[in-house]
């Protein structure tokens, strides 16, 4: 309320800085558990939580309650909202490790390397110990990735319905969530039921962890990390600490259920019908977790014996499958795994999971597109006026949301090259740097060479963690959001005057093509401007691309 | 693009006309000759292949029995005349007794085209893989070696189990003419097979929209025998500047044909590095970024006493930009050992600046060991390789042009991102580039992605670490040859520089390269379309059979 009477009771119009105000309340309140965590446990920290608590919801209420959502909802205003409010979420996420002195203020960076990857899902760390950390800390990490993983902006949605901001392109842009699939009418209601299914997935995981006989803060810690598919661990060789096949078992499944959509299970809890093409992802993304997993077993036949085997490749191929990143054994050690198993690993880094999904890389569907895509190039090098529409499983994508797709793979593999470009400049040998780059931008986690699941993020140069910082917020948000927050917020202020010139098709010289294509574009767009978002009926048979 | 009168008179005259009658000649015999009861026109092209191979062995027989010990580092002349002479007549009989059986076809459907472009390469490969195993320069059970070296002499990829020095007079020779006669047959394939395809050749993608990949007459033979000219031309160049910069006369021969064909071989284990000359350096580093020029571009700016054509095409700027931007960054980023006195000196960069053009103009000639840079600029060397040199050159990779139209579209997606509804045509400078265009680039780029993932996990699972493996899949698919190597298991290749990674697979290793190579060359999507051909059985067997799976009636849209 004091910003209130600082800014003399008047409210500015900003969308990003009220959102951002939300979300950082959430965050409060995470901390305020986490404090009761440490309290109970009392292994320290609780001040720290606390304090960083109080800082995070003074500075949330403020910028929620000096300003509004401005009344009309647009992508620009959904891209900025949304890459501003993780960017807030993020920075205050480093409060509890500077203030518990987990990690000293002289390595802030760290910190604030710690706080993206917990909220981007990642699950690289850089804490060399984690076994010496206070309980309250670890759970308060353990709890940015649940948070990150269905989203803060889909909560806020869930709980605030008033927060009347255009909630579904919030939440189409705050990626792995739900991409435009409603179950309901009110989108408010959507989200209430994603958050009430992630939350029944957690308490499951929890419960069957505790069957699995982790003692209670571990199984919530692990329960969290692993229904958001991040992957932090409070223990520094993560779950093979527990050294039990039927926890591994418990993850495992935990990990493949939550890699996969969200809205397929609410579907198939609810007997509802589902989409058909979702199905065919489905397939897809099943069927490439087990074929990695043969494909493991085959290349390391001769290096480990049989039962080993069998337990690392199930475990890893569903771990980076759904880019969770948990680890069991050192991979990275070439008298264990041969390289060619390591290769492997570095194409699930690629692919992830499931749209609609908590999982990162670049999704099966965009994957199932691209081949599909790849093959029709093929086909039409041959028969070259063939009219291809491009189907999967029972549907057909729409050329522009193909588009968009492709797009979106050929900015995620740049960034990636880019990427570990830049982390082998910055002093990283081209093993760690590419797969860090690659693992960083697909919020993995471990990566290949010196940075495998044993060692930490330590074992990148210092300098080139910004670089991963980046990266991992471009994963997470889908790389969109993020490449175009500042220009998005730009012109989120002008935006009626672009919107007036885009509108007109941008054609100089009229040839015969072009001719044709004015005729063609705005029929196209118009359909899956309906279809993809606003009409449930007839999205069942276009596919949204991102 | 009509020539005037008086320009059309002059050019009937000339060297021109002399290649084209030539090839008309050879095709009137060829059709006299092939008139047996078998109707293949595929049959025909492969056995053509093999048999113009003979007089080309038979050249390096008479060149290895004359001056074989002044370029083999022997010493010894004529060690190679009698095997490769006898290779010669044998594949010569071989093919010419075949060709007599066959007929040519009345017509030739495209699908032929691709798949005798297919069987013509396949029978290149052959016909140099039967020359190593006759001189025993591979050893006669090594049919996976011999295959992988073929490869990278038709393809012209610096990658090889043999060092320079093992070989005598008359293999060298043949490993130069066959890079040089690659790239020739490139040309032929650019102008005459890809554009039917819809995939790399001229006027498909990059040509309209850049004007660097553009026909030059409107008879294709025209187009091919102004664009072997050059070739031509830009060889006996680079020898008489290797010649001019102090290189021995026969070995400035057979290097500018490897480098004017951005092949790479050379007849030197130290590559250009052993003859240690800055002018030598130099004159390379012009053969090589020519190389990666595109011919069509470099013929209209010579045929129009225009160099300003080449300032304006957007791609060439690129090109020259990417050259000059990566030297300065591998320049600049630090080494251990390397003080910055030293890297100001003129030596280092002329040595950074050989190395970022022997990559992205895909040669692969090394002047110090690619593993001696720094690691950053390792890195920034392989995404050069992947990118190659300008459409229509004698570069591989995925060309310049292809990368400016992939970022237009990335930039249009981002756009599109902000504004729904947004209608735009990507253009390149004044000329706009369709859909199709579009997509077929993306294709080929998807493609070659969905390619080297598998390739390198083959590669490793065949003896490469896990940079090695990756590197060497990028090297052989963009036709460049030397790729990285990490420093611990397969340390060796980190001394030996970096050509060692065919020799350091096993024989399933050395077959994915050279596959790779073959597929780097004819451009992925073209290969694939090949085993799409070769798989049509199958492919209609599903699509007709049973095996079918239905649809559900009501929900197909369209």
């Amino acid at each position: 309320m004091s910003g209130l009477a600082v800014l003399g009771g008047r409210r500015f119009e900003s969308t990003p800085v009220h959102i951002s105000g939300v979300a950082l309340v959430l965050v409060a309140i995470g901390m305020a558990v986490s404090t009761c965590v440490a309290l109970i446990d009392g292994g320290g920290g609780a001040l720290a939580l606390a304090g960083s608590a109080g800082i995070t919801a003074s500075v949330g209420s403020v910028m929620y309650l000096s300003t509004t959502a401005s009344g009309r909802a647009d992508s620009p205003l959904a891209f900025a909202a949304v890459a501003w409010a993780w960017l807030a979420v993020s920075i205050a996420g480093t409060m509890p490790y500077l203030f518990s002195g987990v990690i000293g203020w002289s390595e802030a960076d760290n910190a604030l390397f710690e706080s993206i990857s917990g909220f981007t899902c990642t699950g690289a760390t850089i804490l060399a110990d984690i076994d010496a950390v206070a309980h309250g800390i670890l759970f308060f990490r353990s709890m940015t990735q649940w948070f990150g993983g269905m989203g803060l902006i889909v909560l806020a949605v869930s709980v605030l319905p008033a927060l009347k901001v255009g909630g579904l392109e919030l939440i189409a842009n705050e990626a792995p969530g739900p991409t435009a699939d409603r179950f309901t009418p009110r989108i408010a209601a959507t989200a209430r039921r994603l958050w009430m299914l992630y939350g029944a997935f957690t308490l499951a995981v929890a419960l069957g962890l505790l069957a699995a006989g982790t003692s209670l803060f571990d199984a919530v810690a692990h329960a969290f990390t692993t229904v958001a598919t991040g992957g932090f661990s409070t223990y520094s060789r993560s779950i093979a600490a527990f050294d039990s096949v039927a926890v591994e078992l418990v993850v495992i499944v935990g990990m493949i259920t939550c890699g996969a959509s969200f809205s397929i299970h609410w579907h198939l809890i609810t007997r509802t019908k589902s989409q058909r093409r979702s199905y065919s992802e489905l397939r897809w993304y099943l069927g490439l977790i087990g074929g990695a997993a043969a494909a493991l077993l085959i290349l390391n036949s001769g290096k480990l014996d049989l039962g080993d085997n069998v337990r690392e490749a199930a475990f890893y191929a569903a771990s980076l499958g759904s880019n969770t990143g948990y680890g069991l054994t050192d991979y990275t050690h070439s008298q264990f795994w041969t390289p060619s198993a390591q290769l492997v690993l570095l194409a699930l880094f690629v692919i992830g999971g499931m749209t609609g999904s908590t999982a990162g890389g670049i999704k099966v569907l965009r994957l199932q597109i691209v081949a599909r895509y790849a093959v029709r190039e093929v086909i039409r090098a041959r028969h070259r006026r063939a009219v291809l529409p491009m189907r999967l499983g029972d549907t057909t994508v729409a050329e522009d949301i193909a588009a968009r797709a492709l797009g979106f793979v050929l900015l995620y593999l740049g960034l990636a090259l880019a990427g570990g470009v830049l982390m082998t400049a910055l002093g990283n040998d081209l093993e760690t740097g590419f797969s860090g780059a690659v693992s960083a931008i697909g919020t993995v986690g471990p990566a290949l060479g010196e940075a495998g699941p044993t060692s930490s993020a330590l074992a990148f140069e210092r300098g080139s963690r910004p670089v991963m910082m980046v990266l991992m917020l471009f994963g997470r948000l889908e790389v969109f959001p993020t490449m175009l927050m500042f220009v998005a917020a730009v012109r989120a202020g002008t935006r009626s005057r672009h919107v007036r010139q885009s509108a007109r098709p941008r054609v100089r010289r009229t040839t015969r093509l072009d001719r044709q294509s004015i005729r063609a574009a705005p029929q196209e767009t118009d359909r899956s401007g309906v279809r993809g978002i606003n009409s449930p009926k007839s999205s069942t048979r276009s596919a949204r691309g991102s | 693009m009509t020539p005037r009168p008086a320009r059309r008179a002059r050019e009937r005259e000339g060297l021109r006309r002399l290649v084209v009658r030539a090839v008309r000649a050879a095709d009137g015999l060829l059709h006299r000759w092939a008139r047996g009861p078998y109707e293949s026109t595929l049959a025909i092209t492969a056995l053509v292949v093999l048999a113009a191979a003979a007089p080309v062995f038979a050249a390096c027989a008479v060149f290895d029995w004359l001056f074989g010990g002044r370029v083999a580092a022997s010493g010894e002349f004529g060690t190679d005349t009698v095997p490769l002479l006898l290779a010669g007549v044998a594949v010569a009989l071989f093919a010419l007794g075949l060709l007599r059986l066959c007929r040519f076809e009345r017509r030739i459907t495209e699908r032929q085209t691709l798949t005798a472009l297919v069987l013509g390469s396949f029978a290149a490969v052959a016909a140099i893989a039967i020359a190593h195993l006759a001189t025993g320069s591979v050893e006669p059970s090594a049919l996976a070696t011999a295959f992988a070296e073929a490869a990278a002499t038709v393809t012209g990829t610096n990658s090889t189990t043999i060092a320079g020095s093992d070989l005598g007079g008359g293999m060298l020779a043949l490993r130069a003419m066959g890079q040089w006669l690659g790239g020739a047959a490139f040309i032929v394939v650019l102008v005459r097979v890809l554009p039917h395809l819809g995939v790399g050749g001229l006027d498909t993608d990059g040509g309209v929209a850049t004007r660097s990949a553009r026909r030059l007459a409107p008879r294709s033979a025209g187009t091919m025998g102004r664009l072997l000219l050059l070739y031509g031309a830009l060889t006996v160049l680079v020898a008489v500047g290797f010649a001019l910069a102090g290189m021995p006369l026969l070995q400035s021969g057979l290097h500018a044909l490897t480098t004017a064909s951005t092949g790479g071989f050379s007849t030197q284990v130290d590559s250009l590095g052993a003859f240690d000359s800055a002018a030598i350096e130099w004159v390379a580093i012009f053969g090589m970024a020519a190389g990666g020029v595109s011919l069509p571009l470099m013929f209209l700016a010579i045929r129009r006493r225009d160099p300003a054509r080449f300032i304006r095409s957007y791609e060439f700027r690129l090109y020259i930009t990417l050259i000059l931007l990566a030297t300065v960054a591998v320049t600049l980023l630090p080494r251990d050992g390397v003080g910055w006195t030293h890297i100001l000196g003129g030596e280092h960069i002329r040595e950074s600046l050989f190395a970022v053009v022997s990559v992205i103009s895909t040669t692969g000639f090394q002047s110090t060991s690619l593993v001696e840079l720094s690691i950053g600029s390792q890195a920034l060397l392989m995404v050069l390789m992947l990118i190659g040199g300008m459409s229509a050159s004698m570069a591989g990779g995925f060309k310049v042009v292809r990368l400016l139209t992939l970022a237009s579209f990335i930039g249009r997606e981002l756009r599109r991102a902000i504004y729904p509804s947004l209608t735009e045509r990507l253009r390149l400078g004044r000329s706009t580039i369709s859909e199709s265009t579009i997509g077929r680039i993306t294709g080929e780029l998807l493609l070659a992605a969905l390619l080297l993932i598998p390739a390198s996990i083959v590669l490793g699972a065949s003896g490469l670490n896990i940079v090695d493996a990756l590197t060497y899949a990028v090297s052989t698919l963009s036709n460049v040859g030397p790729a990285m190597a990490a420093a611990d298991s397969t340390g060796h290749l980190a001394v030996e520089g970096s050509t060692g990674h065919l020799d350091a697979v096993n024989w399933l290793g050395r077959i994915t390269a050279g596959l790779l190579m073959l597929c780097g060359r004819m451009s992925v999507t073209a290969a694939a379309v090949a085993l799409s051909v070769a798989a049509y059985p199958a492919v209609a067997a599903v699509r007709h059979g049973q095996w079918r799976r239905r649809r559900p009636h009501g929900v197909r849209v369209r």
